[in-house]
Order: C-alpha cells, then sequence, then structure tokens
C-alpha cells in the first residue's frame, strides 16, 4: 500500500519529501518537529534551544529548571469527570495523553507524537495507521495497550445505553477503529477528512478533546466515567481535589517522557469572573491565568517586565445569525446590502471593551489558509473606507424592494445579555447606514439554544462561530453546510456544498488553499450572517513562568503545560 | 414556652411546603433546562434529539412533574439533596462548605454593624443637633447610598492597583489558617456590615429620640436616676427592638443576599453558588438552596421572637 508517513522512528529521522507529505495530509497543520535528532527551535527570547530525543518535546529554553508548583486560575469546575460527556477538558486534560497532540513549543502550529509513536496516512487520506508507545503505564499501574484505544473510540462511535458522547457528532467520519498487534492501531475513515489528525489533538480548549481511556477503567464503570476520576497516562496526575476550589495535579513519576514534566505540580485554582483570574496573577497569589478580563490585561502589559500579556486568538466570533429563511433575509441582496454596509472596525470597537478581538473573514484569522488580514482590510464589506461599500448597499436595498429601507417591517435584534452591548452598536449601523429600524429583545443566554433550533428569530447575535481547530473545515461543516448541525442561519447553497465536499477530498495544501478561498467569496457574496469580529484570549504569566511559548500560539489552548517551568 | 416555640415550628411546615412547591414548578415552567446549557457549550457538542432524550433520562428529567417532586421531598427528608448537575458535587456538601463562608462573612458583618451602629445612633441621639450628630448624619446617608458592590470594586482595585495585594483565592476555614480566612472575609464583611451599620444607626437614632421622650423615661429623671442609667435600662432596651428585628432579618439576607459584594471580592458563599445555579438551570441546587434560605428565615424569625420576649418582658408567649 503507498503511503504517506510520518515516522520519528528507530533510524530517528524523516526526509524532507516525507515531512512535506506529511503536511499535506493534516490539513495544514504541519506534522513536524520532535523528528530524530532534530532539535526543537524557537523560543521566546533567542535562548539556544534545547535538544530532543525522538518524538518528543521539550521546553525551548535551555536552562529549564525543575521544581515548584505552577498555579493557574481558571474554571475549575466540571459537570462530570468524563471529558466525552461533558467533562470540563481543560481542566481533566492535565491528566490524559491523546495519540498526537501539537507542539506547544512552536505555537501549536505542528502535531507531534503523544501516545502513537508514529503513524502513516493512505494514498486515499481514508487509513491511518498509529504506532503506539512502549513502556507507557496508566496511573494505576496498568500497561497502555491498542485495546484502550479502540475501547476509548469504540465508545464513541457506538455508546452504550445510557451514555452521551458529545464527541460522537465529529467522530461520525470514523468508520472503524481496530488494533492490528497490541501497538498498532488502525482508523478507517468513511471519506477523506485531512482535518482528522488535528481534530485527534483534542483542538482547542473548547471541549473537543479525545483522552485515550483504559480498557480497564471503562469496563469497571461500564463505560460510564461520570463518576470516577479515570486513571490516565498523562505527565500529571490527580493528587487532590476540592470541588469547585481548585485541584492538585503532581509530576507523574513514571511518565513515559522521563524529561517531563518540569514542575513538581500544577494547582488549578477555580476563579470565575475573568479579572479575579487576572488580578490574582498581579497579586502573586497565581502565577498564570490562560483568560483574564481586558483592563488586567492592559494593566498587567504596563507594568512591563514583571508580567507576559499576550493575545491569543480563540477561534471564536461574535457573530449575527441571519435567518435566511424569514423575510426580508430570503433575498441575498437584503443580506448582502447588510454585509457591506455594517462598519465592522466600529464593531470590533466595541467588543474590545470587554475583550480582544480582531476582523476575519469565515474563518479565524490565525487560520493557515485565512485571508490575510491585509487582504482584508481592502475587501468590500470589511474595509474602513464605507462610501463605496455603502452605495452599493443602498442600491441593492433599493433593488429588492426596500428603497431607503422604506417597506421593510421592524426587524429583531434576538440576544442574550452578554451581547447587548454590541447588538445595540448593531442596531444603531443598520439605522445609520441603511435606515433598517430593529427592535432589541434579550433573554438569558441559556435560552438562546432553543431559539437557534427553531429558528424563530430574525437576526441573533451572540458568539455562535467557535472552531475547536485551526483548520476550518469541520467549522464550516458545522456551520454552513446545507442542513448542517449549526447552521443555525439556514443557509443552503448547492455551490457552496460543493466546493465543502472538495475541501474534504483534496490532500494538497495549496488547492485546498484556493478553495477556501473560493468558498470564502461565495460566503461574501450571499452574505449567510455576519462575522462581527473574531476573539482573543488575554494570557497573562508571571514573568517566571516559562516553557510554554504563548507569544508564538496561534490559538488557546489550556492543556497540558508539561513543558512549563518556573525561574523562581 | 416550649409550647410556643413548637407551636411556631409546626406552622414552618406548611410555608416550607408551599416554598418547596413554588420553587419546584417556578424552575419547570421557566424555559429552558440543564440540558440546554450542556448543548448549548460549543459548536460541535450539538447533540441529536436522542442523545438528548437519553440525557434528560439519565437525570431523571423525563419523569412525571409530581414524581420528580416527591422523589424530591423523599430525599430531603432522609437529608439527602442530591448532586448539583453542574458541580458534581453532593448539595448538602456544597451548602456546608460555601455556607461555612458565608455565615463567617454574616456573623462578621452582623458583628461589625452592631458595634458600629448602635453606639454611632445612640451617640447621635443624646447630641441631638450637636456637630456629632451632624456628622453621624451625613456619614450615615453616605454609606446608606453608595452601593456596596461599587465599594466593594473601589477596595478591590486600591488593593491590586496600589498595594498589588488581594486575599487569598484558596478558600480557607477559620480552623486551618485564622489570619488567611480573616483575610479572605473581612472585605465582604466590612463593606456590608458598614451597609447595615448605616441603617442600624439611623434606626438606633429615631427609635431613642422616640422612647427618650416617653412618659417613663421623663419619671425616671423627675426621680433622680442618673442620664447614663436612664439611658443604658429604660432607653436603650426598648430602642433596640426594632433594630434587633431589622439586624436579625438582616442576618438571613447576608446569608444569601450579599451575591454582588461576595462576586467583587472573589469569595465563594452560597449567593454566588446560587446565582450559578441560576444561570445553568441547576434545578436540583436551586430548589435545594431556596429550601435552605427558607429554613434560615423561619429559624431566624423564631429566634428574632425570642429575643423580643428577652428584651421586653410584657411580651408573653403563651
Amino acid at each position: 500500500m503507498a503511503i504517506r508517513r510520518w515516522d520519528v522512528g528507530i533510524q530517528g529521522r524523516m526526509s524532507r519529501r516525507t515531512l512535506l507529505a506529511g503536511i499535506g495530509a493534516t490539513g495544514l497543520m504541519a506534522v513536524a518537529c520532535s523528528t530524530g535528532s532534530q532539535t526543537q527551535t524557537g523560543g521566546t527570547s533567542g535562548e539556544p534551544a534545547a535538544t530532543a530525543a525522538p518524538g518528543t518535546v521539550r521546553a525551548p529554553e535551555a536552562n529549564a529548571k525543575r521544581g515548584g508548583t505552577l498555579r493557574i486560575t481558571g474554571p475549575g469546575t466540571v459537570v462530570n469527570f468524563d471529558i466525552y460527556q461533558g467533562g470540563a477538558s481543560p481542566v481533566l486534560m492535565h491528566m490524559y495523553s491523546t495519540l498526537v497532540r501539537k507542539n506547544p513549543t512552536d505555537g501549536l502550529r505542528t502535531v507531534i507524537p503523544d501516545l502513537a509513536s508514529s503513524w502513516e496516512i493512505s494514498t486515499d487520506g481514508r487509513t491511518y495507521t498509529f504506532r503506539l508507545r512502549d513502556n507507557v503505564r496508566f496511573h494505576d499501574g496498568t500497561p497502555f495497550t491498542s485495546a484502550d484505544v479502540v475501547a476509548t473510540f469504540t465508545r464513541i462511535l457506538t455508546p452504550p445505553a445510557g451514555v452521551t458522547i458529545l464527541q460522537s457528532g465529529v467522530f461520525q467520519i470514523v468508520e472503524r477503529v481496530e488494533a492490528t498487534d497490541p501497538r498498532t492501531v488502525t482508523i478507517r475513515l468513511k471519506a477523506p477528512a485531512p482535518y482528522f489528525l488535528e481534530m485527534l489533538t483534542g483542538g482547542t480548549n473548547a471541549s473537543q478533546a479525545f483522552p485515550i481511556y483504559s480498557k480497564k477503567a471503562l469496563d469497571e464503570n461500564q463505560n460510564d466515567l461520570r463518576r470516577v476520576v479515570a486513571p490516565g497516562t498523562g505527565a500529571f496526575k490527580l493528587k487532590e481535589h476540592r470541588v469547585g476550589e481548585y485541584w492538585v495535579f503532581e509530576r507523574n513519576t513514571d511518565f513515559w517522557d522521563k524529561a517531563l514534566p518540569y514542575v513538581d505540580a500544577v494547582q488549578l485554582i477555580h476563579v470565575a469572573t475573568l479579572p479575579e483570574r487576572g488580578t490574582a496573577v498581579l497579586t502573586d497569589r497565581a502565577d498564570m491565568t490562560f483568560n483574564t478580563a481586558v483592563d488586567v490585561w492592559k494593566e498587567a502589559q504596563g507594568r512591563g517586565g514583571a508580567f507576559t500579556a499576550v493575545k491569543i486568538p480563540s477561534l471564536s466570533a461574535h457573530t449575527a445569525h441571519i435567518n435566511n429563511e424569514r423575510r426580508p433575509f430570503t433575498d441575498v441582496r437584503v443580506r448582502r446590502a447588510i454585509f457591506l454596509a455594517i462598519n465592522r472596525q466600529s464593531l470590533v470597537g466595541v467588543i474590545g471593551q470587554t475583550e480582544n478581538a480582531s476582523i476575519g473573514r469565515w474563518m479565524p484569522p490565525s487560520a493557515p489558509m485565512s485571508t490575510t488580514p491585509d487582504e482584508i482590510s481592502r475587501l468590500p464589506g470589511y474595509r474602513s473606507e464605507k462610501a463605496a461599500d455603502l452605495a452599493e448597499a443602498r442600491r441593492l436595498l433599493s433593488d429588492a424592494g426596500f428603497p431607503n429601507g422604506a417597506g421593510l417591517q421592524p426587524i429583531e435584534l434576538l440576544t442574550s445579555a452578554v451581547s447587548s452591548t454590541l447588538t445595540a452598536a448593531l442596531q444603531e449601523e443598520l439605522r445609520q447606514a441603511l435606515n433598517i429600524q430593529t427592535r432589541i429583545r434579550t433573554i438569558e443566554r441559556a435560552l438562546l439554544t432553543p431559539e437557534y433550533r427553531s429558528g424563530s428569530f430574525d437576526i441573533l447575535v451572540e458568539t455562535q462561530f467557535q472552531s475547536t481547530q485551526v483548520d476550518p473545515t469541520p467549522l464550516w461543516n458545522n456551520f454552513l453546510r446545507s442542513k448542517a448541525p449549526a447552521n443555525w442561519s439556514r443557509y443552503s447553497s448547492a455551490e457552496f456544498d460543493r466546493v465543502l465536499d472538495q475541501i474534504m477530498a483534496e490532500p494538497d495544501e495549496a488547492k485546498r488553499k484556493a478553495l477556501f478561498a473560493q468558498g470564502a467569496q461565495i460566503l461574501d457574496r450571499d452574505a449567510p450572517f455576519l462575522t462581527l469580529g473574531f476573539t482573543e484570549v488575554g494570557t497573562l504569566l508571571r514573568s517566571s513562568v516559562k516553557g510554554l511559548s504563548m507569544d508564538k500560539r496561534i490559538h488557546n489552548m489550556w492543556a497540558p503545560v508539561d513543558t512549563a517551568w518556573l525561574d523562581k | 414556652m416550649q409550647a410556643y416555640v413548637l407551636r411556631r415550628l409546626l406552622l414552618s411546615i406548611p410555608t416550607l411546603l408551599g416554598i418547596t412547591l413554588l420553587i419546584f414548578f417556578a424552575m419547570r415552567v421557566i424555559p429552558g433546562d440543564p440540558l440546554a446549557m450542556i448543548q448549548g457549550e460549543g459548536a460541535n457538542q450539538i447533540l441529536t434529539p436522542e442523545q438528548v432524550e437519553d440525557a434528560r433520562r439519565s437525570l431523571g428529567l423525563n419523569r412525571p412533574l409530581h414524581e420528580q417532586y416527591l422523589s424530591w421531598m423523599s430525599d430531603v427528608l432522609r437529608g439527602d439533596l442530591g448532586r448539583s448537575f453542574w458541580l458534581n458535587e453532593p448539595i448538602r456538601d456544597v451548602i456546608v462548605r460555601r455556607g461555612i463562608i458565608s455565615g463567617q462573612v454574616a456573623v462578621m458583618a452582623l458583628l461589625l454593624s452592631l458595634l458600629i451602629g448602635v453606639p454611632t445612633g445612640l451617640i447621635s441621639a443624646l447630641r441631638r443637633n450637636t456637630g456629632v450628630d451632624y456628622m453621624t448624619r451625613l456619614l450615615v446617608i453616605f454609606f446608606t447610598a453608595i452601593p456596596p458592590f461599587w465599594f466593594a470594586l473601589l477596595i478591590v482595585l486600591v488593593q491590586v492597583l496600589v498595594f498589588s495585594w488581594r486575599p487569598p483565592i484558596i478558600v480557607t476555614y477559620l480552623w486551618d489558617d485564622p489570619i488567611a480566612s480573616l483575610q479572605m472575609t473581612a472585605g465582604p464583611a466590612f463593606v456590608l456590615g458598614l451597609a447595615i451599620a448605616a441603617v442600624t444607626a439611623r434606626m438606633t437614632r429615631s427609635t431613642t429620640l422616640e422612647v427618650a421622650s416617653e412618659d417613663y423615661v421623663r419619671t425616671a429623671r423627675a426621680k433622680g436616676v442618673s442620664g447614663g442609667a436612664v439611658v443604658w435600662r429604660h432607653v436603650l432596651r426598648n430602642a433596640l427592638l426594632p433594630v434587633v428585628t431589622f439586624s436579625s432579618l438582616s442576618f438571613g439576607a447576608l446569608l444569601g443576599g450579599s451575591v454582588a459584594v461576595e462576586q467583587a471580592f472573589g469569595v465563594p458563599g452560597l449567593g454566588v453558588a446560587l446565582v450559578f445555579a441560576l444561570s445553568q438551570r441547576d434545578w436540583m441546587m436551586i430548589q435545594n438552596l431556596v429550601l435552605v434560605y427558607g429554613c434560615v428565615f423561619v429559624l431566624v424569625n423564631l429566634i428574632t421572637d425570642l429575643l423580643y420576649g428577652w428584651l421586653d418582658p410584657r411580651i408573653r408567649f403563651a
């Protein structure tokens, strides 16, 4: 079988050609680094890189110290302990591993081995063969084998009665999972999915992790791990948990990579509010937080060298979902008119009062296949110079039978308190630019989901365009494909669906990028909904926290932190 | 006395039952349930209708309402308050754990309010229309008008921006580390205590003035009783009756109603738990917290009535 292969293998070196083939197989996420005797490069201040053994990752700084407890403030409550059933992965993923992971030291740009030491992808892009590491044990001492991978993934494919797997939807692309031998697992997809490998890394902090559970734990608990903290294989294991207050994960001395982690323990302190998370860092009650309020973040930035304050894309956007099945939005000219008329710079400014944000098109700006910010700033609808766009928008509205907004019934802007300021700003934009009269209805955020589902809205302003990975294929499949589960705008375009089909089947990165550009053009033309600003989380660290290369990250990810070390 | 207490306790049963019925059905009537929140979490967490039904069944939400209610009541009588949907913890543990913090804040705030409010009100009344009275009244108006939440934020900001200090963020109990525990609760207790102290002082002043003009006070003075004894034995004791009522009710309110201040200081008390539960539609948590608040208020009311009898022997319980 002809294969595209990536192997950290015994020979320990990979050819450039093999590497490039691997890149193509992962949907723009490079599959690289940690190869053979290859060294990690980077570091936040140009320090010499540490040498990594095959298939491993190290802190980028050469002088990484050991010891100490890394104190992190953030969300620390969990609905249950089963990550696949809604347990909070940002908390629990400190103790679990996945087959593959993203490299924390290069800004999460590449996919690197985790429990799988190597993998091969068939030329048809449908079969992934993972070679598993030797000498890996779960925290309870049970040896890790392919049976654990099969048990974990089979439960996603065919959840037993009473078990609700949230990841089942995205895992529908998988046809079957088989163990070839105790060290080899084969995953067969129903169709090529170039983003699959990145998906297995667990994506962002959102909740889309794919940790490997032990078959023993699954069997002993009738496949339901909601009430038990199942043993993991990660660099940290659970030491202490005070519900609703904190978690302490201590160093797993039996971790397969003896060099990791650097710190003795991670203390994850539950702090519900964003400002509190940051002030805890400012006052040395904590070492870092992945997300704090804009004001606290700016305060830390102003204090100079004592803190590292970075903005990291969250892969999530504020959106105004337009109901394409409701008049007058059944007419694409009305949607396009609104798309052209709104001033995104102004709306991003409004969002910026509470969180960092930037203008993006139809995918997170940090996605490698995204239109560059410079290009976006020249595009109709996105550019700051509005005269031509407004003239075109008014013409379109007039052609649709609503000259200067006349004849339009008042449109309802549905939102929750969280987005109320942005909604008010959008209301004013529509009034000023197109004389479209709107009324705002604010309801509880928890009640928006039924509204999305029932489609009982004109325009719904919220943050429902969230990608769990850099490759936007799942995002488009989920939100924009005709009749997709989260196609809240009820957008339907055979032309767009065809492009999306091509993206799914196309392994070549350059061609995929061109297809994404084509898809974005269709979306700009059809304006199924509005992206009002892609958010960035304000991450804050005391300067003593090293090893995470936060300044390079292209997306937010809250675990693992096994390369972190404390310069105290 | 015992019969009175018993009768009051028995009378509280229908009150509490009414509360349970009201909160149980109110939560079912208003739109949204815990599953709506779970589904709304992320773009790729869209559950199919079958998955929603499975999850609803596993939470026992598919049973008829009367069955759910009776099951809850039966659990409550056995001392089992169930588990939180979102915190993954027995609710009894949440109430105990957070109740201790809220209780500590409430007791500290109440003591502070009495220590400041009663003497201030008394002095203000006794020095009526003097400089002391005017200054006191100004301060009272200031602390009555100032929103505790805003005041709390101001304190937090000064702590963080000026002193780069904030209280511990990990909950510490008095018996574990008294200093850390007091650091954690002092802020909210101070803010809440001042707010209540202002009202207490105002109330003490007005009731003292009222009582001081009573015939029996004038008679006591005419009989040659010293000024201090008149105030202590005859004025203060009678003037404190409404203050006791106010302070008792404030204590109940402090246990659950100091959400904003708890939030500002980052203190994880019962109020914050209730607000979180409401936003997450954590029905079991809401039901049981409201029931606990109901019990607390019934108990506080009873204790208030008993205190009345102690302060004013003319009130008979029979």
